[in-house]
């Protein structure tokens, strides 16, 4: 019995785990000027970040549609057993329920939708979990409740650049405690069980990032470790060369925020991705 | 209230609780008549000195509480109103220490039924030990001190004397003579050339109850001393939209006091009315002073009017009510935040950042009620309080023993560190560990404050004229200048400006945008590469105040 395994394009998926277990990655989508874009297909992220830059306009993003996920499913089955597909937060976005439903309506007793209640790196954290368990030849059940036991200890911790983005976008929850600021500060916030809340607000740049990593090395032990950013590659170094220091026995994974995650961070976004130790 | 005669009275050695709420009341509607002279003796020559007025408002709130109290009420009962009413109403450290002078007077005299010179004495003792221990580090020269050798000489005088008016009469002599000794033991107070003001509150306090005790109206010694203050102020009556704080004495009032306070009810809030139809003090907030004070004409003599334009207090307070950005959105943590604030923009920096505002600051110290108020209706079970001045920190200090709600006070006796403190405030921490970051983030945050001298002075090794702009660095006095801007530039020579991330200028309600650009542009020239930020604080009497983080 083989299982695959699929995700959608917020996932991040760092190249060499594309290359090792090939997920299936299903876009969303990015509307910007009567356009649509595949998110990462038709639209790269360096490209999404030079235009953010400039446009008047701002994009707007969207769930994949049934029929892609349907699409994706009915090929994974082809191949595999079962498939086990990891996504974006539901808390965050329809597309859990939008796979849940395409599961539905292909075959519910093979597909398995897994609510990653988070973004970006972490779930490609669950992705390559996924899949080195079922090349492990563990059960599709007993993988589905070690991605439901993981989720649990995932963190993230984001600096913004503004929180503007987040607000135009309607995901801030409760994070709104962080805005409309009379100073300009820097918001840091996280996402963790599918929801976006406010942590902190630090006047500049420079204490902001300090700041990152001390709310990180406060989190207690730690398994998995990751550094992303939407086009703000120095800041994101800093951070990781900052985190590496405290952590020299992890790899500290890098991604960088593609369109989706990127329309409602804005530019400038540096964020950290934790999987807490047990 | 009662005042006994003459000779009588002079020979009493047992008075009633009646006649203790007499004498309270007296001392009440003396303090008030000196807060504005006790205002002046401020060691710093700013406009905001405020101990008359926070000892006033404080002792005005016991003697308030006193006039529903049954003329057959034990003296020790009596005192105990007087003590918790003012402990409610206490206002500014000064109002604080008042509170706890009375928490010593009404322990010592709680079983007691009459006053009697031995009990009085030794409730005058009494009431220093508690103050004593009220406050973390006491400092001699201060009304402390007063309250001791007030308290030494009653119960040295209560050994060999017999009669109440022979205790008070050598209390009120030890507190006079301490009060004039205290500038030998404060450098400040010789320096500014005043007494201490805490000091001279209380011995007002002494003084009065003192006159009771001797059968002289209260009356014919506003007349006859030569301290009394100006009786009348200009009277004002804008075409401002807002509420005006009214004040007037009124003599041979032809209607009674709790029929003068209904009558005020109907013209606005806030509403106090004490004394008798010999001498009635009103206090009303209104929009039409002017009805107020025909009223006063028609029932009686006015002997004083005090006016003042509330329209910045209003404005502040009208938004204050306001629901704050995001108050659909649920609270975000366990912990609230508290900010004690003066002026729109402060308020709103603060109320920007999720905290609630309680009015006040320099010029208007809140209450420990106003501060409680906040805190059962916040929605929090704990709360933090920033006072972000450093005479509110004991009056939020007192806060927590008087809620269920967990209250930690973090210290900040600028706005600036407040702001610093709430900036390090985490969502996701408990109030422990927010207390602890708060108050590391608010030592972090170096204030500069701008503000007029109103007289000649030497502070902190700096002579000041009046009418220079003081640069004040951290508390202390550092330039005298003729401009606002070159008090600021002065000031940041005493910050460290290489170590600095941001300053951020908040410009006061006499200031405006374009003239904290100017300054702005001042500094970035001596400083290039210095981070700087322009912000409306609508504070009054400072028109920059400056934060170094």
């Amino acid at each position: 019995m083989t299982i695959g395994v699929a995700t959608d394009s917020t996932a991040d998926l760092p190249p060499a785990l594309v290359e090792r277990y090939q997920p299936t990655m299903v876009p969303l989508v990015v509307n910007w000027d009567n356009q649509t874009f595949r998110d990462k297909i038709d639209l790269s992220t360096a490209e999404f970040y030079r235009r953010l830059r400039t446009s008047k306009s701002l994009p707007k993003t969207g769930a994949p549609s049934m029929a892609a996920f349907e699409t994706a499913f009915r090929e994974q089955l082809e191949r595999h057993d079962a498939v086990v597909s990891v996504n974006l937060a539901s808390g965050l976005s329809g597309t859990y329920e939008v796979a849940r439903r395409a599961a539905e309506s292909v075959d519910p007793q093979r597909i398995h939708v897994v609510d990653s209640t988070s973004v970006s790196i972490a779930i490609s954290w669950l992705v390559e979990m996924a899949a080195r368990l079922a090349e492990e030849g563990v059960a599709v059940n007993e993988i589905v409740a070690r991605l439901e036991d993981a989720r649990g200890r995932l963190r993230i911790l984001a600096l913004l650049e503004t929180l503007e983005f987040l607000q135009r976008g309607g995901r801030i929850g409760r994070a709104a405690a962080l805005a409309g600021t009379l100073l300009s500060v820097k918001p840091i916030l996280s996402v963790r069980d599918g929801e976006v809340a406010p942590v902190e607000r630090v006047r500049t740049m420079n204490s902001a990032l300090r700041r990152l990593v001390e709310l990180v090395v406060a989190m207690g032990p730690i398994e998995k470790l990751g550094v992303m950013d939407g086009d703000a590659p120095t800041n994101a170094a800093e951070v990781a060369r900052q985190l590496q220091a405290h952590y020299p026995e992890l790899t500290v994974d890098r991604g960088e925020l593609g369109p989706v995650v990127g329309t409602h961070g804005g530019p400038g976004v540096v964020g950290v991705a934790v999987l807490l130790a047990r | 209230m009662t005042t006994p005669t003459d000779t009588a009275a002079r020979e009493r050695t047992r008075a009633s609780g009646a006649d203790l709420k007499a004498a309270f009341l007296a001392a009440s509607s003396w303090l008030n008549a000196n807060s504005d002279r006790i205002d002046a003796l401020n060691v710093f020559p700013v406009p905001d000195g405020d101990t008359g007025t926070n000892m006033s408002l404080t002792f005005q709130a016991a003697a308030d509480a006193l006039r529903d109290v049954s003329d057959q009420a034990s003296v020790g009962d009596v005192a105990r109103v007087a003590y918790e009413a003012a402990m409610l109403g206490a206002r500014g450290n000064s109002g604080v220490i008042l509170s706890q002078l009375l928490r010593g007077f009404s322990t010592a005299l709680a079983q007691e039924t009459d006053l009697t010179a031995p009990n009085l004495a030794a409730a005058l003792a009494e009431a220093s030990v508690v103050a004593y221990r009220g406050v973390s580090k006491p400092m001699e020269g201060t009304i402390l001190t007063v309250a001791r050798l007030t308290g030494d000489a009653a119960q040295a005088a209560a050994r060999s004397e017999s009669t109440l008016s022979a205790v008070l009469d050598a209390a009120q002599r030890a507190a006079t003579e301490a009060v004039a000794a205290t500038p030998t033991q404060l450098e400040v107070l010789r320096k500014a050339g005043v007494v201490d003001s805490g000091g001279e509150g209380y011995r007002v306090i002494v003084e009065a109850v003192w006159m009771w005790s001797t059968g002289r109206s209260l009356e014919q010694a506003a007349e006859s001393h030569p301290h009394s203050r100006a009786l009348l102020e200009g009277v004002e009556e804008g075409g401002s939209t807002y509420g005006f704080c009214t004040e007037f004495l009124l003599r041979e009032c032809t209607m009674p006091a709790e029929d003068v306070k209904t009558t005020m009810e109907a013209l606005g809030d806030s509403v106090i009315a004490v004394g008798d139809a010999n001498l009635l003090r009103v206090h009303v907030h209104t929009l039409r002073p002017g009805q107020a004070l025909e009223f006063a004409v028609d029932h009686g003599t006015l002997v004083k009017v005090k006016v003042d334009n509330m329209q910045l207090q209003n404005e502040a307070f009208a938004a204050a009510r306001r629901a704050p950005p995001g108050a659909d959105v649920p609270p975000s943590t366990s912990v609230g935040v508290i900010a004690v604030a003066a002026g729109e923009g402060f308020a709103e920096v603060f109320r920007s950042m999720g905290a609630t505002v309680v009015q006040g600051g320099q010029t208007m110290n809140p209450s420990v009620q106003d501060i409680l108020a906040a805190v059962n209706s916040s929605g929090y079970k704990e709360l933090i309080v920033l006072p972000n001045n450093s005479n509110i920190v004991l009056t939020a200090r007192h806060v927590d023993e008087l809620t269920p709600h967990e209250v930690r006070v973090v210290v900040t006796s600028t706005v600036p560190q407040g702001v610093g403190a709430l900036l390090a405030f985490n969502f996701e921490s408990d109030l422990e560990t927010n207390v602890a970051a708060m108050e590391h983030a608010a030592h972090a945050v170096h204030t500069i404050e701008v503000t007029q001298a109103v007289r000649d002075a030497e502070v902190d090794q700096v002579a000041v004229r009046a009418g220079q702009m003081m640069g004040i660095y951290d508390g202390d006095v550092v330039a005298a200048t003729e401009s606002a801007d070159d008090a600021v530039l002065r000031s940041l020579d005493h910050a460290r400006v290489d170590a600095l991330e941001i300053v951020t200028i908040y410009y006061g309600a006499e200031a405006t945008d374009a003239d904290a650009q100017a300054l702005a542009s001042r500094l970035r020239e001596g400083h290039p590469g210095l981070n700087i930020e322009v912000v409306a604080g609508g504070q009054p009497h400072y028109p920059f105040v400056v934060s170094l983080e």
